[in-house]
């Protein structure tokens, strides 16, 4: 009785969720966090986003910043690699994607309807340069009196915490020359291509991105599914091909393309299923 | 009549690993391990202490090492000034609290010209 009550079951197709659709309203609450509205000022926290602690309105300390910091002073930043590692091996880049604000902004700026450009993504390197060279070589030669010490040329310290300072005090902070250029490239690249900064020079995007593949939360390409309607292409602002190399470091785990039944969001462990691995049950009677 | 090939597009399949999955999945204990490793991490750094300047004066531990470099970083204090020759002890006295009072004014007038430094703005 219950499998012909099963069987009798119209078989309309479940709605997806358009994760994209709610992704500007959990950066929007992740922003809410990052600016600290309670006061609380936990700047002994390393925090999981690009996010200056010298900003007026800082909840928790930039991991980029420290790293920096520790490299300078000699040290191993301990809290701050059990920090990343952690956020990194549950999410991966979708921190970047959903709960960074200066991502968030560069969404915005994204939204300005001028001609956007792919770029090529060996550019994605430079994300890895910055890191070795900028946050951590530098410092550690040279120190944090050096032109070139990351939070130096960071255009996220330019803008949060220079134009947030001078809001703050009611007294101009002007930036130095390179911090400037570079927040000045940043900006302009972003009326032309989505997320530069995060694509092209972005060190804390370039360690999260390494967890991309090792991730609890990953998206899953079911190819069996897949009827090649290039939905899941046209929809990636981020040039990922994703029927060849989903999961790649590029992707920022915006979900844009999980409006394709071909893509899901995925637990590490639990198999997705596919139409060979459970094929149409017979109905009985027939 | 040459018959014409009809271009056959092969679907991209995924290959399958030994377990019999699709390459995309994965095991959840490669992540399960990273974040026990993150965890373990971080936790291992609250309990550490940091001795700044190696002198034993100055021991943090890591989070207030972390507060401490973001209000502008443990700095070792400058070291005092050389002793003042005969010279300079007569001029001092001959000036008087205006010699202090010009030298002190010195940094406050470039603060209010709004001068300023890199790392006014990322305390390092």
């Amino acid at each position: 009785m219950r499998a012909m009550a099963e069987s009798s079951k119209p078989n309309i197709p479940r709605r997806r969720l358009n994760l994209g659709k709610l992704r500007p309203w959990v950066q929007t609450a992740f922003l809410a966090v990052w600016l600290d509205p309670l006061l609380l000022r936990w700047h002994s926290v390393p925090g999981c986003v690009f996010h200056c602690y010298a900003c007026p309105l800082a909840t928790v300390a930039c991991p980029i910043g420290l790293m920096s910091q520790f490299a300078a002073m000699h040290m191993w930043p301990l809290m701050i690699l059990g920090v990343l590692i952690t956020v990194g091996g549950i999410f991966g880049t979708a921190v970047c994607g959903w709960a960074c604000p200066f991502g968030f902004f560069q969404d915005l700026l994204g939204k300005i309807p001028t001609p956007k450009y792919s770029i090529p993504s060996w550019l994605g390197y430079g994300r890895f340069v910055t890191l070795i060279g900028l946050v951590l070589l530098i410092p550690f030669f040279f120190g944090d009196e050096h032109p070139l010490f990351f939070c130096n040329v960071c255009p996220a310290g330019a803008l949060e915490a220079a134009l947030g300072q001078s809001i703050y005090r009611g007294q101009l902070f002007i930036p130095n020359t390179i911090k400037l250029i570079v927040t000045g490239v940043v900006l302009f690249l972003a009326f032309f291509t989505y997320r530069p900064w995060c694509r092209i020079f972005c060190p804390l995007g370039g360690i999260f991105a390494i967890f991309n593949r090792f991730s609890l939360l990953y998206l899953h390409y079911n190819a069996p599914k897949c009827t090649e309607c290039n939905l899941c292409r046209s929809r990636c602002k981020y040039d990922v091909k994703l029927d060849q190399s989903i999961n790649n470091a590029s992707c920022i785990r915006c979900m844009e393309c999980t409006n394709c039944p071909a893509i899901t969001l995925t637990v590490a462990g639990k198999t997705p299923k596919t139409p060979e691995a459970n094929p149409p049950q017979p109905v009985p009677g027939k | 009549m040459a018959r014409k090939k009809k271009k056959m597009r092969i679907k991209p399949q995924p290959p399958i690993d030994k377990w019999g999955h699709p390459s995309g999945t994965r095991s959840w204990w490669v992540a399960a391990m990273l974040v026990i490793i993150g965890i373990a991490l971080a936790g291992f750094a609250t309990t550490r202490k940091h001795d700044i300047f190696n002198d034993g004066k100055v021991v943090l531990s890591e989070g207030q090492l972390i507060q401490a470099v973001t209000v502008g970083g443990p700095r070792k204090p400058p070291p005092p000034p050389p002793p003042k020759s005969e010279l300079d002890l007569a001029i001092q006295q001959f000036l008087g609290d205006q010699a202090d009072a010009l030298t002190d004014q010195g940094p406050q007038d470039a603060k209010k010209s709004g001068e300023t430094t890199p790392n006014d703005f990322c305390p390092t």
